[in-house]
C-alpha cells in the first residue's frame, strides 16, 4: 500500500539531501555513494508510477536542479576571482620591479638583472628609451636648479639669508591686525548698545586701549617688515614708501571723512518763537514779570526802527545753551551712525566713533541740564508772581492775618532760593556748574598723539633719499 | 595735578574724563534743580493749604512743569 503523498514527499526529499552531503567514508576506499544523476533517476523511477506524486516530484528535482546550478556557480565564481587576484598582484609586482630597474638604469647604475628581470624588463631598457629616461633626469636636475635660481633672486640682496623671518614677522602683523579688528569690532558692538551710559563709555574707551595697542604693534611689525624689504630689494624702497604712504594716506583720509556733522544753526526767527514759547509756557501773567524771566532766560528785547521791539536769544544764555544743545545732539546722532557704519566695515575707525560717541554724551548732558535749568527758572518766574500778588491781596483786604501768611510765603520763597545759591555754589566749588549765563563747557583737549612710528618712517625714507 | 600724567592719556581718554565730570556735574545740578522745583511746589502748597483753612482762595495754579 502506498503512504500519503506527504510522506512520501519527506522520504524522497531525505534521499535527496543525502545525495548532495558527501559520504563520510569517502576518500577512505569505502564503496563510493550512489552518485546524484543515480538517485535522481531511483526517484524519478520510484515516483514516476504515482500519479498523485507527479507533481511534487516535478518541484523536488525542480528545487534539486536549482541546489547544483548554484554551486556550481559559486565555484566557478571563486575560482575566478581567486584567479583575478593572483593576477593584478602578479602585474604590480612586476611593475614595481620593472620601476626599480627602469629608474637604476637611467642612474647609470649597474645592476645584475636575473633572466626573469631581462624578461620583464628587456622591451622597457630600449636604447631610445634609456635616453629619455636619461634626459629625464637632466630636466628634473634643471628645474630643480632654476627653483633654487628663484629663490635666491627672491631673497634679493640677501642671497644667502632666507625669507624665514619676514615670513614670521607677516605673521605676526597679520595676527596684530586681526587683533585689532577683533577689538575694533567689539568697541562698535558697545557703541551700538542703546540707551549707551557713561558706563558703556568707559568700557569702549578701556577697549580702545587695547585697540590702539594692537595697532601699535601691528605698525611696528609692518615697519620692521619695510625697513628689512627695504635693505633686501634696495632699488625697490621708493615703491615701498610709496605703498606705505598709500596706506597711511587712505586710512587718513577715511578718518578725516568722519568729521561731526556741524550743527545745525537756527534761525533768529526760530530761536525767537523758542523764546516766546519759554515764556508762556511758564504761566506767568504780568508783563514786568515776563520780561525779568525773559532777563533770566537770555531773551533780550531788541527796539525796531518803527518802534516795535523784536524778541532774540542772547549768546551764552540757558535758552541758547538749550538751543545750541539740541542741535549739536542731532548733529553728534548723525555723525555717530555714520562713524559705526565706517568703523563696521573698517574696525580701524572705531577709535574714531568712540570720539564722537563721548562728544555726543557731553552734548545730550548739557541738553537735559539746560532743559532742567530752564524749568526751574519759569517755577521760580511763577513762584515770585504768586507771592507777589498774595501781598497785593492780604494789602488791599487789610487781613493781618492774611498778610502774615503772604509774608511767610515770600520768607519761605526767598529761604528756597538761597538754599539754591548754596547747593550750586557747592557744584561749582566742585566742577564750576555748567550753566549759569556765560559759563558753557568748554572742552579744551590736549594733542592727540600721533603714534612714534610716523617719525620712524619718515626718518627711515630720509634715509632713502639720502 | 600732573601735568605729565595728563599729557600721556589718548585724546579719547581726555574726552572720556571730561564726560565723567560732566556727567557728575549734571547728575549734582540735575538733582539740586529737580528738588528746588519740588520744594517751590512744597511751598505754594502749605501756602494754599493755609489759605485754604483760613476759608480764603489760592492765589494762583501750581507751577507748570514742562
Amino acid at each position: 500500500m502506498q503512504g500519503s503523498s506527504s510522506e512520501v514527499f519527506r522520504e524522497a526529499s531525505n534521499e535527496v539531501k543525502s545525495a548532495t552531503r558527501p559520504s563520510p567514508l569517502e576518500g577512505f576506499g569505502a564503496e563510493a555513494p550512489a552518485t546524484l544523476e543515480t538517485r535522481i533517476a531511483a526517484a524519478e523511477s520510484r515516483f514516476k508510477k504515482d500519479r498523485e506524486s507527479k507533481a511534487l516530484w516535478d518541484i523536488t528535482i525542480g528545487q534539486l536542479d536549482a541546489e547544483h546550478s548554484a554551486a556550481a556557480s559559486a565555484d566557478v565564481a571563486k575560482v575566478s576571482a581567486e584567479s583575478k587576484a593572483r593576477q593584478i598582484l602578479a602585474g604590480r609586482q612586476a611593475e614595481q620591479k620593472i620601476d626599480k630597474l627602469t629608474t637604476a638604469i637611467a642612474r647609470g647604475k649597474r645592476v645584475p638583472l636575473t633572466a626573469e628581470d631581462r624578461a620583464l624588463v628587456g622591451s622597457v631598457v630600449s636604447p631610445e628609451q634609456k635616453m629619455a629616461l636619461a634626459q629625464g633626469v637632466l630636466d628634473q636636475a634643471a628645474e630643480e636648479q632654476r627653483q633654487m635660481q628663484l629663490r635666491a633672486e627672491a631673497r634679493g640682496a640677501k642671497p644667502n639669508e632666507s625669507l624665514v623671518k619676514e615670513a614670521g614677522l607677516m605673521k605676526r602683523a597679520s595676527e596684530a591686525q586681526q587683533r585689532q579688528a577683533e577689538v575694533g569690532l567689539g568697541i562698535v558692538q558697545i557703541l551700538k548698545t542703546e540707551p549707551l551710559t557713561i558706563e558703556g563709555l568707559r568700557q569702549a574707551t578701556g577697549a580702545e586701549k587695547r585697540f590702539r595697542r594692537a595697532e601699535g604693534r601691528r605698525a611696528g611689525l609692518f615697519d620692521q617688515l619695510t625697513v628689512r624689504f627695504g635693505e633686501r630689494y634696495p632699488n625697490r624702497k621708493d615703491e615701498l614708501a610709496a605703498a606705505r604712504d598709500r596706506i597711511d594716506s587712505e586710512l587718513q583720509s577715511k578718518r578725516d571723512a568722519l568729521v561731526i556733522a556741524t550743527a545745525e544753526v537756527i534761525p533768529q526767527e526760530q530761536r525767537a518763537q523758542r523764546a516766546e514759547t519759554a515764556i508762556t509756557m511758564s504761566g506767568v501773567g504780568r508783563e514786568e514779570n515776563k520780561k525779568v524771566l525773559a532777563a533770566e532766560l537770555g531773551v533780550v528785547e531788541i527796539p525796531q526802527s518803527d518802534g516795535s521791539t523784536k524778541r532774540e536769544v542772547e549768546q551764552g544764555s540757558l535758552l541758547d545753551a538749550q538751543i545750541t544743545a539740541e542741535a549739536s545732539v542731532a548733529a553728534l546722532n548723525t555723525s555717530l551712525a555714520e562713524a559705526i557704519r565706517a568703523a563696521e566695515e573698517d574696525p580701524r575707525l572705531a577709535d574714531k566713533a568712540v570720539q564722537i560717541a563721548l562728544e555726543r554724551h557731553i552734548a545730550i548732558r548739557a541738553r537735559e541740564l539746560a532743559t532742567e535749568e530752564i524749568a526751574a527758572a519759569q517755577a521760580l518766574a511763577k513762584e515770585n508772581e504768586a507771592v507777589q500778588v498774595a501781598k497785593e491781596k492780604a494789602q488791599v483786604e487789610g487781613d493781618a492775618k492774611k498778610i502774615a501768611r503772604a509774608d511767610a510765603y515770600d520768607k519761605g520763597l526767598k529761604a528756597v532760593n538761597s538754599f539754591l545759591g548754596k547747593a550750586f555754589g557747592m557744584v561749582s566749588k566742585v566742577g564750576g556748574g555748567l550753566f549759569k549765563k556765560d559759563r558753557r563747557v568748554e572742552v579744551k583737549l590736549g594733542e592727540e598723539r600721533r603714534p612714534k612710528r610716523r617719525l620712524r618712517l619718515s626718518g627711515w625714507r630720509l634715509n632713502l633719499q639720502s | 595735578m600732573d601735568d605729565n600724567k595728563i599729557q600721556t592719556k589718548s585724546l579719547n581718554e581726555q574726552l572720556l574724563a571730561i564726560a565723567e565730570t560732566v556727567d557728575a556735574m549734571a547728575d549734582s545740578e540735575i538733582a539740586i534743580t529737580k528738588a528746588y522745583v519740588e520744594s517751590l511746589k512744597d511751598l505754594r502748597k502749605d501756602y494754599d493749604d493755609e489759605e485754604t483753612k483760613a476759608g480764603g482762595v489760592s492765589v494762583a495754579p501750581v507751577v507748570p512743569t514742562l
